[in-house]
């Protein structure tokens, strides 16, 4: 058996593998290269499945892969505590695979699946710890959530190709103008904003992501900051070219993104699970991306794209760190940890660098990160309203940078420590090392930034990063950050306070209420009195086809007085009196005889019309009703006791049966007045000897020209009769065991 | 309440139904090859064979007729269904479409893949219900 150790050793030399492919890639992707693969899928809807690959998909997937085999090596040490870890392994290859093929994706139906797969494999690691139910719910939560989404946004997908033809990205980017001026356009819109806004958490549908964070350490990591979450940014980035530049992306973008990132912001304050702080300010994070994405011009895309870079490396050290302080100490409550910069050198290290990053301390990556974003937006359409926004958010974050880094490791130290296993620091090192190097060397993500931004806007952008652009605006404002920052960080205690309302709770609360309206529904209808099923059967029954008659005025005359032969009224004399015995007989047995002679005279009236094959299967069915209900009689209470029982409701049995025997006898009559099309009856008997090799053209149509159908009947009647010896296994035995006692 | 195992088998029943249920079962054949040429078919022979099956089990107690089956029904109806699914793959390998007959003259006899089918029928036919009654028959 393959151990989960050398799934997890696989896993990392496939994503090793992948990012140096994709590496190898950039130098043609600078250039202006656009790499594709295409694969008809389904020609008769025109949908293709096609890879595409440029600026913006190679960032996203260099980034994945990258910070793919870092988490891989770290859950090789970090996941040996928990059970079932093969399952582990398997999920988190196919969510990499699916979130690969989300951002490669370059037909609009190849993007929904690989988007929905990362929206089911992301459900499946969220509730990997399945024996809790808090994992469970948090699962739950974000699936429903991001599934609806989903549906929204695939509803706009399908739209899409009514304006522009195709479901090929390419050609849809070069359609912009086409799309924007369509009278769709709104709609199109919005539905597409809803799948994106559900998938990178923003206002009001945020809450899952804190919920989230019951997934393990790594998976947080991965997916809830550096990559799922982060699919809808690369959905808006990707069709910033098509619906880009109107008023109302603009405006819904910026509003929604501004939103997002001071509620995340200012959640954070309140959190203290690390975790959660975190998550919330992933939440701030991609509102802010939102945000930028909102504009039109050079600067805010390339901040954005820049900021996506900066984020997943200081983000995801930090959830690592998060992981080795749980890891090590069995907490990650911020009140509770302390004095670890001594135990734990190397981790504080890495916290350190990537908290610097955070704050936007230059020479770290986030000050290019910081400098971009206020560089773009002072070029927006409301560049003091967006400044004043960003400058809010960002000290919140300089302050929670302080919160989340310096609070574990300063001051006194608490019990006896040690430092987190090598794949576990190094990690997070490497993460925060390579904020460093980024922020010394901004050439060095130029070429990624470069064709992104290109990518993006439809045009070839010329990138320079640097630490220092000049004295301005932006330096001002990083300036004001960190000192506001740094004021809030002094004020920390007092911000705190307890969140009343969460939408997690409305989610929770809502959903509770549609289950329990759901049971109370079932108890209604579902009565598990089989009579009551009848009733409301042949009730419908009844219903409709009065109504159905009386409104096309199709009442069919009533047939003469018949002509029969002698055998004939005899037969049917015995069925009626059979049957109105049935009804009024006392004695059970009685009553299940007269059934059967009611059935076995319906059998000879088959064989005086000339069905002889429905004839002996109608007597064979018969036969075997009444020995089935002689086997339930004999557990049944005595006959009269629950004769007695129905006695009240007699009156409305009998209506009900007469409504019902009355619509079988009407509808019998309506299908028999007119003349019966001879058209397939003729055809059959014309070809049944030659093309069925039959003489009994019943058959024949059984088992040769509608074969098709049988086989769906067969399949039936297999499924009820294990349904039915289940029902009769599992019910006999717990009333059997009943009664013994 | 009397149970099945209480009520004293009757000999006469037994007697009479060893010869019946052979018979029975044989009619049941008979009428499944026949079917496609006279009346007949796998609906009506399965369930003259599941009366015959019944009648042994009335007679004899189930767990005589479980033994004499030698599968479990549900194995039959599931045996049923897959050879009435195969008997339609069977076109599939030659290019048809699925469900096409394919015939053959056999010993100056036409057999083709609708017998097969019908053979099928038979067996979900006899392991549904069967699987039903016989349930019902150990119960209590």
């Amino acid at each position: 058996m393959v151990t989960s150790q050398c799934l997890g050793v696989v896993l990392t030399l496939v994503a090793t593998a992948v990012f140096l492919w994709f590496f190898a890639q950039i130098p043609a992707v600078a250039g202006g290269a656009v790499l594709r693969f295409d694969r008809a899928w389904v020609p008769f809807l025109d949908v293709s499945f096609v890879l595409r690959l440029d600026g913006l998909s190679l960032l996203f997937a260099l980034l994945i892969s990258g910070v793919g085999i870092l988490i891989c090596i770290y859950s090789l040490t970090y996941m040996r505590r928990e059970v079932e870890t093969r399952r582990y392994w398997i999920h988190l290859g196919l969510f990499t695979l699916s979130m690969l093929g989300t951002v490669l994706a370059g037909d609009l139906i190849t993007l929904y699946v690989f988007w929905e797969l990362t929206t089911v494999t992301s459900f499946l690691l969220i509730g990997f710890r399945r024996t809790s139910a808090e994992a469970r719910f948090a699962a739950w939560q974000a699936l429903l959530i991001t599934v609806g989404g989903g549906l929204a946004m695939l509803a706009g997908l399908i739209l899409l190709p009514v304006a522009t033809g195709s479901y090929d990205i390419e050609t849809l980017l070069g359609m912009g103008d086409v799309v924007r001026d369509h009278h769709l356009y709104p709609v199109l819109l919005g539905l597409i904003l809803v799948g994106a806004f559900s998938k990178s958490c923003q206002v009001p549908v945020h809450f899952w992501l804190p919920g989230a964070m019951v997934a393990p350490t790594p998976v947080s990591a991965y997916l809830h900051s550096a990559t799922m979450v982060q699919a809808g940014i690369y959905l808006l980035a990707r069709l910033h070219p098509v619906f880009g530049g109107t008023l109302a992306w603009s405006t819904t973008l910026a509003v929604v993104g501004g939103t997002t990132a001071l509620v995340g912001a200012v959640l954070a304050l309140c959190q203290t699970d690390m975790k959660r702080v975190l998550a919330y300010s992933t939440v701030m994070a991609l509102g802010t991306s939102v945000l930028l994405l909102s504009g039109n011009g050079e600067a805010p895309v390339v901040a954005a794209m820049t900021f996506l870079i900066v984020h997943a490396l200081y983000k995801a050290a930090l959830f690592l760190v998060a992981g080795n302080l749980d890891h090590q100490t069995g907490t990650r409550d911020l009140t509770r940890l302390g004095g670890l910069r001594r135990a734990m050198p190397l981790t504080a290290l890495a916290a350190m660098g990537a908290a610097l990053s955070m704050a936007g301390l230059p020479p770290f990556a986030g000050f290019l990160g910081k400098e971009g974003l206020y560089a773009g937006a002072l070029t927006m359409d409301w560049p003091v309203l967006t400044a004043a926004v960003l400058l809010l958010a960002t000290a919140l974050v300089t302050a929670l940078a302080g919160i989340v880094a310096l609070g574990p490791f300063m001051g006194p130290q608490t019990g006896e420590r040690h430092e987190a296993p090598l794949a576990m620091w190094s990690a997070p090192l490497i993460l925060a090392a390579l904020g460093l190097l980024i922020g010394l060397f901004p050439g060095l993500v130029e070429p990624l930034v470069g064709p992104a931004a290109g990518a993006v806007l439809g045009r070839g952008v010329e990138v320079h990063l640097s630490l220092w652009h000049g004295l301005g605006a932006p330096l001002a404002l990083g300036g004001l950050t960190l000192l506001f920052g740094g004021v809030l960080y002094l004020l920390r205690a007092r911000l705190r306070f307890d969140v009343p309302v969460d939408g997690a709770l409305i989610f929770h609360g809502a959903l509770l209420g549609l289950l329990r309206f759901a049971a109370w529904l079932g108890h209604r209808v579902q009565t598990g009195v089989l009579r009551h099923y009848f009733m409301v059967v042949f009730m419908t029954l009844g219903v409709l086809v009065t109504g159905a008659m009386t409104a096309h005025d199709a009442w069919p005359a009533l047939p003469d007085w018949p002509d029969l032969h002698f055998a004939e009224w005899v037969i049917s004399g015995i069925t009626i009196v059979a049957a109105i015995t049935v009804a009024v007989t006392h004695l059970r047995l009685l009553a299940i005889c007269a059934l059967g002679v009611a059935g076995a005279n319906v059998a000879l009236l088959f064989v005086i019309y000339g069905a002889p094959d429905v004839a002996i299967t109608q007597l064979m069915v018969e036969i075997l009703i009444v020995v089935i209900l002689m086997q339930v009689m004999l557990r049944l209470p005595r006959f009269d006791v629950t004769q007695d029982l129905v006695r009240q409701h007699r009156l409305a049995h009998l209506v009900v049966a007469i409504l019902a025997g009355g619509v079988m006898a009407v509808l019998l009559l309506s299908a028999t007045s007119g003349a019966l099309d001879p058209k397939l009856g003729d055809y059959f008997i014309a070809h049944a000897l030659t093309e069925g090799y039959g003489r009994n053209v019943v058959n024949v149509i059984l088992v040769d020209f509608r074969g098709l159908d049988t086989l769906g009947e067969i399949t039936v009647l297999g499924i009820a009769g294990m349904a039915g010896y289940a029902l009769v296994k599992v019910h006999w035995d717990k009333a059997w065991r009943r009664r013994k006692k | 309440m009397k149970r099945r195992s209480d009520i004293e088998k009757s000999l006469i029943l037994q007697a009479g139904t060893r010869l019946l249920v052979s018979l029975m079962l044989l009619f049941s054949i008979f009428l499944l090859l026949r079917g496609h040429n006279e009346p007949g078919g796998g609906f009506s022979a399965g369930l003259v064979a599941v009366t015959a099956f019944v009648l042994s089990s009335i007679a004899e107690g189930s767990e005589a007729v479980r033994q004499a089956l030698r599968f479990d029904p549900r194995i039959i109806a599931a045996s049923g269904l897959a050879l009435a699914t195969v008997s339609g793959l069977m076109s599939m390998v030659v290019g048809e479409p699925f469900m096409t007959g394919l015939w053959a003259e056999v010993f100056g006899h036409l057999i083709g893949t609708p017998l097969v089918f019908d053979i099928g029928v038979y067996l979900t036919v006899v392991g549904a219900v069967l699987s039903v009654i016989l349930a019902l028959e150990e119960e209590g």
